[in-house]
């Protein structure tokens, strides 16, 4: 065959190629602006009702109180994120929906390519809106939770993201919003289906948190640490408090990595595999 | 003329359906080959499986000699319009063309050729779900054009156009032929392909029927018959009876007549001092010789009617 050019550029269909085409895809759909509005809209929001409805007195500069104010103020992350899971299932689920995804494995034919670099876009968006959100969250929950009375007279010394564990806090937010965002996205690969796929990342999402509520504690204790949400939830902790997730931030961030890498590669495997 | 598509021994089972069965044919450059069958013959698996969407279970196919997935450029080598609905309704026309144009490394420019070429300029910010089919058939055909391919395959492009989009379609499918292209256009109607196909590849139930030329089924059907009209029936069936003509009379005033040519039909009924008011050479339809050709899969027709696919 012949080496085709278009206007004197080497036409072919590998990695940078699919990057970019799914990069132009993402970002032509309204869904993927409204998800964006929404991620943000929902924490900002949340953290604001809740952070703003909270408030404390007794303590003193000498008395530090025992509530987790960086934690508190990134909550509004936990309902914002359900967005991020539906825009990042929608990345796929759509192309299978309408049956596009015939057209894109027509254009470039190594698949695994298309998933990974569909994986590359819809993580890192999601990522660095997922950090402009919980850096947003933090100084609005800081805020309100000062005008509260959690400020230094009230035995809470004020905290800045120059803090070192508030810093840790809110990158891991968004670290947190990007790994949801590249599970949700393997599991819409895997099912191929829209509602199918949003039911299983909330169930996963959800199901340990209800579930937590009425289980003994020999059982709840492992679905906080090995839940996505119990594991995501440790990222934030940043003061010792008996209800802690039983889990450093950094072990936090590995099983909520394993949930993202791990479905990624079972949708890497099984997407090559079968027919479009 | 060279070899576009091979395809060889190509068998597809779905659970136990069997989808294409031992199907072997290929598709010339500068043609425009009709791919025929009825609903369910197999048609749209044959081509995913082309295209590599779908794995054959057994055989395979060979695009210019490669393997679809070994293509460098995909776009650049075969064009593909499968289903005209598959966008995404949100997405404008042009970022459609876009994203495409881009995971083969097209530029933005081949883009708006495209849609210039399928007269689809103006309507390059529409959204795709508001298209009517024959925009959204336009557009299919605009992204298969994106990389100017040697190869192009086009499932049912006719199916529930207008009479403007028909004659639309059947002029770009001969240009395109005309050019050097292969084309390799499925229906499920032989009608619809009569004046456009050069070749045939007929299917029913997964399986090749006949691999034909057009021009060939038509000549091997048409027997030479001459339908002649004339209030004389009697005296020139005697005529041409007697020059060695096998004569039949269908109606009062018309005979049909084998063995003898028009010209010479004529003359004799001329030298005789008989009257002629019409005179014609019967030619096969396409529709006709389909039906001859297709007589053992009628039986299939009878007995799953109805099925789509």
């Amino acid at each position: 065959m012949s080496t085709a050019t278009l206007g004197g550029v080497v036409a072919r269909a590998g990695a940078p190629q699919a990057l970019r085409s799914e990069w132009v895809k993402f970002r032509t759909v309204r869904s993927t602006v409204w998800s964006l509005l929404l991620l943000a809209g929902v924490s900002i929001l949340f953290t604001s009702v809740l952070t703003g409805g909270s408030s404390t007195e007794g303590g003193s500069p000498g008395n530090r109180g025992d509530n987790d104010i960086i934690l508190d103020s990134l909550a509004g992350i936990w309902f914002g994120q359900i967005a991020a899971a539906v825009l990042a299932v929608l990345a796929i689920t759509s192309e299978y929906s309408t049956r596009m995804i015939r057209t894109t494995f027509a254009a470039t034919p190594r698949r695994r390519t298309v998933l990974a670099t569909k994986a590359v876009v819809v993580t890192s968006i999601v990522l660095t809106v997922g950090l402009a959100t919980s850096a947003a969250c933090f100084q609005i929950g800081q805020w309100l939770l000062r005008e509260g009375g959690f400020n230094y007279e009230g035995g809470y010394p004020a905290v800045t993201l120059a803090d070192g564990d508030a810093l840790r806090a809110v990158v891991l937010s968004g670290v947190y919003l990007g790994l949801l965002a590249l599970f949700s996205l393997g599991v819409g690969a895997i099912v191929r289906h829209t509602a199918a796929a949003i039911t299983i990342v909330l169930a996963t999402v959800l199901a340990p948190v209800i579930a937590m509520g009425f289980l003994p504690e020999n059982l709840a204790e492992p679905l906080e640490k090995f839940s996505l949400m119990g594991a995501g939830l440790s990222m934030q902790q940043t003061f010792d408090r008996p209800d802690n997730i039983p889990l450093e931030p950094a072990q936090g961030l590995a099983v909520v990595a394993s949930y993202g890498v791990v479905t990624l590669l079972v949708a890497l495997w099984v997407i090559g595999r079968r027919d479009a | 003329m060279s070899t576009a598509i091979e395809a060889h021994d190509l068998t597809k089972r779905y659970g136990r359906t069997v989808a294409v069965d031992a199907l072997s044919f290929r598709v010339d450059a500068g043609r425009v080959t009709g791919f025929v069958g009825p609903n369910g013959a197999g048609k749209s698996t044959t081509m995913r499986l082309i295209l590599g969407l779908d794995a054959p279970d057994r055989g395979h196919v060979r695009i210019g000699g490669c393997r679809y997935r070994d293509l460098r450029a995909p776009l650049c080598e075969v064009g593909a319009l499968l289903d005209a609905g598959a966008t995404h309704p949100g997405r404008r026309a042009r970022s459609h063309l876009l994203w495409l144009a881009r995971s083969n490394r097209l530029s933005s420019r081949r883009v708006d050729e495209v849609l210039e070429l399928v007269g689809m300029a103006d309507a390059a910010r529409r959204r795709t779900g508001g298209f009517s089919l024959g925009m959204a058939q336009r557009l299919g055909i605009a992204a298969a054009m994106l990389g100017d391919p040697p190869i192009l395959l086009f499932d049912e492009p006719i199916n529930g156009l207008d009479p403007d989009g028909i004659r639309w379609i059947r002029v770009l499918l001969r240009e395109l032929a005309a050019e050097g292209r292969a084309v390799l256009v499925s229906s499920h109607l032989m009608g619809e392909l009569e004046g456009i196909a050069d070749e045939l590849v007929v299917i029913g139930r997964g399986r090749l029927i006949a691999q034909t030329g057009v021009s060939e089924l038509l000549s091997s059907r048409a027997d030479g018959r001459v339908h002649v009209r004339t209030p004389q029936v009697t005296e020139v069936m005697a005529a041409l009876a007697g020059a060695g003509a096998t004569v039949t009379s269908t109606s009062s005033d018309e005979l049909v007549v084998s063995g003898l040519e028009p010209e010479r039909i004529a003359a004799l009924v001329s030298e005789h001092g008989l009257r002629l008011d019409e005179l014609y050479r019967e030619r096969a339809s396409l529709e006709d010789a389909f039906i001859d050709l297709t007589r053992d899969a009628v039986e299939y027709v009878a007995e799953r009617p109805g099925r789509q696919g």
